[in-house]
């Protein structure tokens, strides 16, 4: 019971995703996003964000209500909990980075795009290109040349995998 | 603030297209002006059900393309003409030096010059080890990194002389990464934004190494290694130094006197013992590859009483470990160490040993002698055997070494690693390990 009169105690904000679904959480929570923060101050306590959706608005909650609670015996925790976030697919990471870059949490961004770098790393072109879905704009005299500028650096072996 | 971020990036994209246009007119490549929508703003808002995004902002992938080394980068550029836009404009450059490489590498460093575009990191290094000696390039990549802002400056290069104060004049540089390189002496500066200096294999003087670091004096990390021409080593003024590394392989005189200093590491020679005075939080320190005479890390260790982590590698001449605030104790050799852990370290939570036993001619005096050195202190978290093969043991020999007067040694795990063809695990070699470890849970890789 204890901790239900002092969760009403807290200041709480809600968060409204972009399909319309609404969320609870503590304001010290919400504060890690920069966004967040802004609009708090400006004495926001209903804060609808337009580019997040559900899917990604929950695990960022969960993400968030993790690093609020950092102390210094639970690094080991976050950084198991951490290491579950990342594992997860492109796509995922993609819509998790985007929302992540919107609410302006540096310290998950430079953990998304840390992760999305190393998983690309060592992929061929064509690997990549698949997994961001790009359509490439270059002919392939315009691909040549460029590969030819750099040539350095499209010495060895890539990975194939799209995973 | 969506306007001022709609702002930024139209300002951000008229910045780039510049660059682009140029590098592409330099490669004859036609630029066309790329769109980039976001697949979720044509949606119709009210379905719930949605395909994944096509594309991420170019912002984003200039981001993630941050993350990548710069040759991994590179590479990315071929993916679509966003991507080139944003390798265009990479913040951390990091190149092989090669003479086939080395026009391409210019071409580069100029389009950053011409274009202003903010260098944060600049890595040179010489795989090919051929000889750079007097190349004059190297001093006009510098000075354009220095002029575009670097934070992170790496040379791998030998046979290079640099002019170290003109670099350490720059205001804002972060990180000073020099091997292999030699330092020209001309000068004095401050340096007060420097964090991090580390040389290894630079040929340098004690002169120069003071003059050095007086240059820098709010640095947090030091690494010092395999710096022929230095055989003393003063650490006296550095007020926020928290880590130091010391490598080498002639004797050093050490003296450091640092309140701030956190962790401590020393491999080599060491015949005048550390004098290490005044760090009252050192917490960590790591000693490997020791020749020094006993008795003086002894002292050391026991007046050191902030030190919670000590680590000692391939250095059997410590008798006695008396640091009552000790939490995590690591050893790791070939030789079964005399040392021994004063029975009051009650904080003392994680004690680990590695050994790799070659002492295959007297394989039952050594499990004697490892019992008896696991029975010197209260108890073991984790013992790591290394074999590179399994043997019979003559248990009955084993019993008659033994001297009974000795408690059994307490371990909590056992790890034991032998390359075995077969699966197949001589039945007294794991009586031996039992019997000269005891430990609670047994772990056999083979």
């Amino acid at each position: 019971m204890a901790s239900t009169t002092e969760t009403k105690q807290k200041k709480m904000l809600i968060l409204k995703s972009a399909d319309n679904d609404e969320f609870e959480i503590e304001e010290s929570v919400g504060v890690q996003s920069e966004t967040i923060k802004n609009l708090v101050e400006d004495g926001f306590t209903f804060v609808p964000l337009p580019n997040v959706y559900t899917k990604a608005l929950i695990k960022i909650i969960d993400y968030l209500k993790k690093h609020a609670n950092k102390t210094d015996s639970n690094d080991e925790e976050i950084k198991t909990f951490d290491k579950d976030f990342v594992n997860t697919t492109f796509d995922d990471l993609f819509e998790l980075v985007s929302a992540a870059n919107y609410l302006h949490i540096s310290c998950l961004m430079n953990m998304l795009c840390q992760t999305i770098a190393d998983r690309i790393k060592d992929k061929s072109p064509e690997a990549v290109r698949k997994i961001f879905h790009i359509n490439c704009d270059y002919t392939p005299e315009e691909e040549a040349k460029i590969r030819k500028a750099n040539a350095q650096a499209f010495e060895g072996q890539f990975d194939e995998s799209l995973d | 603030m969506a306007a001022t971020n709609k702002m930024r990036r139209a300002n951000k994209r008229e910045q780039d297209e510049e660059p682009i246009s140029e590098f592409c007119r330099k490669i004859e490549v036609e630029n066309r002006v790329i769109t980039i929508c976001m697949h979720k703003n044509k949606k119709n808002n009210n379905s719930k059900t949605r395909t994944t995004l096509d594309v991420l902002p170019s912002c984003l992938i200039y981001k993630i393309l941050c993350y990548l080394p710069f040759k991994e980068a590179t590479q990315m550029s071929i993916l679509s003409k966003t991507w080139l836009q944003a390798w265009l404009t990479h913040p951390n450059l990091e190149f092989e030096f090669g003479v086939p490489y080395m026009k391409i590498v210019d071409a580069i460093m100029e389009r950053y010059r011409d274009k202003k575009i903010p260098i944060e990191k600049f890595e040179l290094s010489d795989s090919s080890s051929s000889s750079s000696r007097g190349f004059p390039l190297i001093d006009k990549w510098i000075d354009i990194a220095l002029q575009n802002g670097v934070k992170d400056l790496v040379f791998k290069v030998a046979d290079v002389s640099l002019p170290i104060f003109t670099i350490l004049a720059a205001k804002c540089l972060r990180e000073l990464v020099l091997e292999g390189c030699t330092l020209m002496p001309t000068g004095v500066v401050k340096c007060n934004s420097l964090r991090k200096l580390s040389l290894s294999y630079v040929g340098l003087d004690e002169d120069m190494l003071r003059t050095l670091l007086n240059s820098c004096p709010l640095i947090v990390s030091l690494v010092f290694e395999y710096c022929s021409g230095v055989g003393r080593i003063e650490l006296l003024n550095l007020e926020k130094i928290k880590s130091v590394s010391i490598s080498t392989q002639s004797n050093l005189l050490v003296k450091i006197r640092a309140p701030t200093l956190e962790h401590l590491s020393y491999s080599g020679y060491l015949s005048y013992g550390l004098d290490v005075d005044e760090c009252q939080n050192l917490t960590s320190l790591d000693l490997s590859y020791m020749w020094t005479s006993g008795g003086s890390l002894e002292y050391l260790i026991s007046r050191l009483q902030s030190l919670k982590v000590l680590k000692i590698q391939y250095f059997e001449g410590i008798a006695e470990i008396n640091s009552p605030n000790l939490v995590s104790f690591e050893y790791i050799g070939d030789q079964i160490p005399g040392l021994k852990i004063a029975r009051d370290s009650r904080k003392l939570k994680h004690s680990e040993i590695v050994l790799h036993c070659y002492d295959y001619l007297n394989i039952d005096a050594w499990f004697c002698k490892l019992r008896n050195f696991l029975s010197n202190s209260t108890s073991w978290s984790q013992v790591s055997l290394y074999f590179p093969k399994c043997n019979e043991i003559n248990m009955k020999d084993l019993q008659l070494l033994h001297n009974r007067s000795i408690a059994a040694p307490q371990v909590d795990v056992l790890d034991v690693y032998i390359p075995c063809q077969n699966e197949e695990y001589c039945p007294t070699f794991v009586q031996a390990l039992l019997w000269s470890c005891h430990p609670t849970r047994l772990n056999l890789h083979s």
